[in-house]
C-alpha cells in the first residue's frame, strides 16, 4: 500500500498544474455547495425557532358568558397542538396597545369605548415534548379553533409565515439541485483529470500491462490520486468557508440579524469531505473503466 | 481440435486466422515453436509478423483457430489471467517504448515493481541486468540523452529483467546501426544460451544470415515457407 500511496503522490506532483487546477476547482465547488448548506442549515434553525414561537390569537365574539369562556378555554387547552392558552381581556389588549404606541397613546385616551375584543393567546407546540408545529400543522390548528362558535377570528401571521415557508422550500430545492451539480461536477472533474494523467502516462501504463501488471497495480494509485485530490479540494473549500464565517462573525458580530449564525457541524464537514472523496473515486472508476476495457 | 501433441513445443498455433475488418492479417497459420528455439519470423512489411507476435501475448485475439503458450490455451484465458500469461514474455519493440521522464534505472525497476517483485530485491536485480547489457554506468541517465543502440539495450534489459521464458523481439535492430545491431543480437544469443526461447520478427535478411536458425516466412498473412538458415559459425 505504501508503494501505491507513493506512486499516487508522485503522480500528483508530476502533474502539478493539472492537479492544482483539479484541487482548486473541487475546492470552489465544495465552497459553493457548503455555503448553501450553511445558509440552509441556519435558515432551517431560524424557521424552527420561529415555528416554536408561533402564537395563534383567537379573537372572541362580544356576548360570551363567563361560563362559556371557561368552557371554551378548557376545550382549546385540550386541543392537540396547543401547548398553553392565556386569556387576554379587551382591557389588557388596550393596555398593551397603549404601551406599544408610546407617544401616540393620547389618541387611544379619547376613545369612548374599547373597540378591541377579548381574545385567547394560544401557544402552539407539542404538550409532551419540546417539538414545534410546522406551518401546515399551525394552519390546521387555527382552522380547528375557528370552528368554535364563540371565536370570531383567528390570526397567526399566516401571510409572512406562508411566504417564508415557500421561499425556504424553494431554497431547499435549489440546495438539492446544487448538490446534484456538485456530484456530477466532482465526477466529471476528477474523471477528466485522471483521463489526462492516463494520457500523459499511456506508454508507461501500456508497458506495465504488457509485462503482466495486474489491473489493481495500475488502478489503485489512480483511485488514491482521485480520493486525495477530491478530499484535499473539499478540505480547502471548507477551510475557506470557515475563514469567511469567522471574518463575518468577527467583523459584524454574531446576532447582527437578531439571530445567531452557526458554522456547519463537524459531522456535516466530514460528510462533505467524504462525499467529495467518494465522487472522486467514481470519477476515477469511469475513466479507468474506459481505459482498461480491453 | 488440437492434435499432434508436441511436448517440446512452448508455443503452438493451429489454423490461426486474424482479420481487421475485411483485411486478412493472418490466414490459416499453423506453427510450433520449440522450447529454447531461436526462430525468425520473416517477411515484408504488412505480412503479419507483428500481428502474429501480438496474438501470443493476447494484445490481439484470434478470429479462428487456437494458440497455446506453455500449455495454456489462450482462447480459454479470462481477462484476469492475462497478466500471468504476459509474465512468460519479455517484449522488445522497434521503437523501444522507454519512458522518457524516467531514468534508465527507473525504466527497468518499474516493470519489477509492476510484477510484484520484493522491493528490497529490485535494486540488485536492476543493477545486475543493466550490467549484463553494459548500461550500468548510465543508469541515472534519461532515455532521450542515449543513442538508439543504448536505448535498445535498456529496452532489452527491461524485457529480460523479469526472467521471462520467451523473448519476443519485433524488428529489434530496425532502427540501429550495424554495431548496435550486433550488440543486441549478441545479447539475444546470450539469453538463448541461458535457456530462453527467442522469437524475432524481422525483414532484415542480413540479420538472419548472420545468426542462422529456423525461418518462418510470411506473405500476405500466410506462411509462405519454413526453412533453416545455417549459422555462419557452423559453416
Amino acid at each position: 500500500m505504501t508503494l501505491y500511496i507513493k506512486r499516487a503522490i508522485n503522480d500528483i506532483r508530476d502533474n502539478g498544474f493539472v492537479s492544482s487546477v483539479t484541487i482548486i476547482t473541487i475546492a470552489l465547488l465544495v465552497l459553493m455547495v457548503s455555503t448553501f448548506i450553511l445558509f440552509l442549515d441556519n435558515a432551517g434553525r431560524i424557521m424552527v425557532d420561529w415555528e416554536k414561537g408561533i402564537r395563534i390569537m383567537a379573537y372572541l365574539k362580544s356576548d360570551i358568558t363567563d361560563e362559556a369562556l371557561d368552557l371554551l378555554m378548557k376545550n382549546i387547552q385540550e386541543t392537540d397542538g396547543v401547548k398553553d392558552v392565556r386569556f387576554v381581556s379587551k382591557q389588557q389588549a388596550l393596555d398593551i396597545l397603549k404601551e406599544q404606541m408610546h407617544h401616540q397613546e393620547s389618541i387611544l385616551d379619547n376613545l369612548e369605548e374599547n373597540p378591541l375584543p377579548d381574545a385567547f393567546e394560544i401557544i402552539t407546540g407539542s404538550k409532551s415534548s419540546d417539538d414545534a408545529l410546522n406551518f401546515k400543522q399551525v394552519e390546521a390548528l387555527a382552522a380547528n379553533i375557528k370552528t368554535f362558535s364563540e371565536v370570531e377570528q383567528v390570526e397567526y401571521g399566516q401571510q409572512w409565515l406562508e411566504r417564508f415557508s415557500s421561499i425556504f422550500d424553494l431554497f431547499r430545492l435549489i440546495g438539492f439541485a446544487m448538490g446534484g451539480i456538485f456530484i456530477v461536477g466532482a465526477i466529471f472533474i476528477i474523471g477528466n483529470m485522471i483521463r489526462l494523467v492516463i494520457f500523459t502516462r499511456r506508454n508507461e501504463l501500456q508497458i506495465m500491462r504488457l509485462v503482466g501488471a495486474y489491473d489493481r497495480f495500475i488502478k489503485i494509485p489512480f483511485y488514491l490520486q482521485g480520493i486525495i485530490q477530491a478530499g484535499l479540494g473539499a478540505l480547502i473549500g471548507i477551510v475557506i468557508l470557515y475563514a469567511g464565517y469567522v471574518y463575518l462573525v468577527s467583523s459584524v458580530g454574531n446576532g447582527f440579524l437578531m439571530i445567531d449564525i452557526y458554522f456547519l457541524s463537524l459531522k456535516a464537514c466530514v460528510i462533505i469531505i467524504a462525499s467529495s472523496m467518494l465522487f472522486g473515486m467514481l470519477g476515477c472508476f469511469v475513466s479507468l473503466t474506459q481505459f482498461l476495457k480491453d | 481440435m488440437i492434435v499432434n501433441e508436441n511436448k517440446n513445443a512452448i508455443i503452438r498455433l493451429f489454423h490461426v486466422h486474424r482479420r481487421y475488418g475485411n483485411k486478412k492479417a493472418l490466414q490459416d497459420v499453423t506453427l510450433d515453436v520449440l522450447k529454447n528455439e531461436f526462430i525468425f519470423i520473416s517477411g515484408p512489411s504488412g505480412a503479419g509478423k507483428t500481428t502474429l507476435l501480438k496474438l501470443l501475448y493476447l494484445e490481439e485475439k484470434v478470429n479462428e483457430g487456437h494458440v497455446l503458450v506453455d500449455g495454456l490455451n489462450l482462447s480459454r484465458i479470462k481477462k484476469n489471467g492475462i497478466p500471468d500469461l504476459r509474465r512468460k514474455f519479455g517484449i522488445i519493440f522497434q521503437d523501444y517504448k522507454l519512458i522518457s521522464t524516467k531514468t534508465v534505472y527507473e525504466n527497468v525497476s518499474m516493470v519489477l515493481e509492476a510484477i510484484g517483485q520484493k522491493r528490497r530485491q529490485i535494486p540488485k536485480k536492476v543493477r545486475s541486468v543493466l550490467r549484463t547489457v553494459g548500461m550500468e554506468d548510465r543508469m541515472d541517465s534519461y532515455p532521450p540523452t542515449l543513442s538508439g543502440g543504448e536505448q535498445q539495450r535498456v529496452a532489452f534489459a527491461r524485457a529480460v529483467a523479469t526472467d521471462p521464458k520467451i523473448i519476443l523481439a519485433d524488428e529489434p535492430t530496425g532502427n540501429l546501426d550495424n554495431d548496435s545491431a550486433a550488440i543486441i543480437m549478441d545479447l539475444l544469443i546470450q539469453f538463448h544460451t541461458r535457456g530462453a526461447t527467442i522469437i524475432i520478427a524481422t525483414h532484415d535478411m542480413e540479420l538472419i544470415r548472420k545468426k542462422g536458425g529456423r525461418v518462418v516466412t510470411l506473405r500476405d498473412g500466410r506462411i509462405q515457407s519454413i526453412s533453416f538458415q545455417e549459422s555462419p559459425r557452423k559453416l
